[in-house]
């Protein structure tokens, strides 16, 4: 029961898309529909390479809280995007799309985030496919 | 609290309404990344013209790209190169984790990966006698000789006088006309990948790039491989086109092995986690 609970709160929303191809890593693990996670709240997030992660707890309406991990491109392709070493700080409270991961565990590829303003900083593997606006 | 995270996805899973569209499980060409305005990365470069005629026999500078490529279908392999095929797990048919890629471990991409991968660009510096090509990806280079010495026989044989393999492989050019520099390339370590998919190569693989530069802001290049060891016959894997980067300036992007361990452990590994979490 509080499983269900917590995935009503993960997922508000699921939007399908054709599955984008990633520019230097695989797309093997990652489930091809996308979850929204609202009220999302950074707990962390890395300028690296391969691949900037960010990380984030979601909680339910109970309070139970879900430790998340997404991957994005390099600091090179998603600087390109909008995003700075600064975009995300712990605290920050976002909507996140994420594609997650096959295997159940609560990491996956981020499509985007969407800060309370409005404001989206997207991923970059929005490139190359077909996919659906939304 | 990983349980309930997984019996969330587990339940999202049911819910979840997979598109009719495959993932691409062999990714071939090189995708441009596009932003918000549909533009692609290259569309700046792309969108300053000619820039006037190509100065003749001269490369020197950044070029960015590909702003297209094409990665054409490999020939039939030879059996030789269809049980290296088969050893060989990229990151499109296997998750992360399972993949045996070379890159999983920031080792070497080699030559002529580094070419047909998504390289961003790469530069060429001419030096007495050699030329320098630098690629923006993990920021390494080859030197490409020009005064006339003959490749390398033999690279990896067993005669003494046998050159040794190299990730990069050992190179010449020469100009044909003043707009088109050729390179021939031989050596290359057997151990590096072709391409993302996995396409073997041996140590006896030859290849020839062209690069013709078209005006001042275009490069163009043809590769062909041959590699009788490994494919039936010769072909062309690529034609791809670069352009002159505006600001000259490439991004630094460094595969970094301690970051690359810190993401397998928090995203890939995971994700490919088919053990029953």
């Amino acid at each position: 029961m509080k499983s269900k609970l917590l995935c009503l709160a993960f997922v508000v929303d699921v939007l399908t898309f054709c599955g984008p191809t990633f520019a230097h890593h695989g797309s093997a693990a990652y489930s091809n529909s996308v979850a929204v996670m609202k009220d999302a709240m950074v707990t962390r997030f890395t300028w690296n390479n391969p691949h900037c992660i960010v990380m984030f707890d979601v909680k339910d309406e109970r309070g139970n809280v879900a430790h998340w991990a997404a991957e994005i491109g390099s600091p090179p392709a998603v600087s390109l995007l909008g995003w700075t070493r600064n975009s995300l700080q712990p605290g920050d409270v976002v909507t996140v799309y994420i594609w997650p991961a096959k295997s159940g565990r609560p990491v996956g590829r981020l499509n985007k985030v969407v800060f309370p303003d409005g404001k989206t900083l997207r991923d970059t593997q929005l490139g190359g496919g077909e996919e659906k606006k939304y | 609290m990983r349980n309930l995270a997984n019996g969330c996805v587990i339940g999202l899973a049911g819910v979840l309404f997979f598109s009719s569209y495959a993932w691409s499980q062999n990714r071939q060409a090189n995708q441009p990344i596009r932003a918000d305005d549909g533009k692609t990365l290259y569309d700046k470069a792309s969108s300053t013209g000619s820039g006037g005629p190509a100065p003749r026999q001269d490369l020197t500078g950044f070029w960015t790209g590909p702003i297209t490529a094409k990665l054409n279908p490999v020939p039939p392999m030879t059996p030789w190169g269809q049980e290296q095929f088969r050893s060989h797990k990229n990151h499109s048919q296997y998750s992360e984790a399972e993949s045996n890629d070379p890159m999983k471990y920031c080792d070497p991409m080699g030559f002529p990966r580094d070419m047909l991968y998504d390289n961003r660009g790469f530069a060429f510096a001419p030096m007495p006698g050699k030329v320098l090509q630098a690629f923006q990806f993990n920021r390494v280079w080859r030197e490409i000789w020009t005064d006339g010495r003959e490749l390398p026989k033999n690279v990896g044989g067993r005669s003494a006088d046998a050159a040794d393999p190299r990730w990069y492989g050992y190179s010449v050019g020469h100009w044909e006309g003043d707009y088109t520099f050729v390179v021939d390339t031989v050596g290359s370590d057997e151990r590096t990948w072709l391409d993302s998919v996995g396409h073997p190569h041996s140590i006896d693989m030859y290849v020839q790039e062209r690069y013709k530069r078209v005006d001042h802001n275009t490069l163009e290049m043809t590769m062909t491989i041959d590699d009788p060891k490994t494919y039936t016959k010769p072909f062309v894997i690529t034609n791809a086109r670069f352009r002159w980067l505006v600001n000259q300036d490439l991004v630094e992007e460094i595969c970094v092995p301690s970051l690359m361990q810190e993401y397998l452990k928090i995203i890939a590994d995971p994700a490919g986690d088919v053990s029953g979490k």
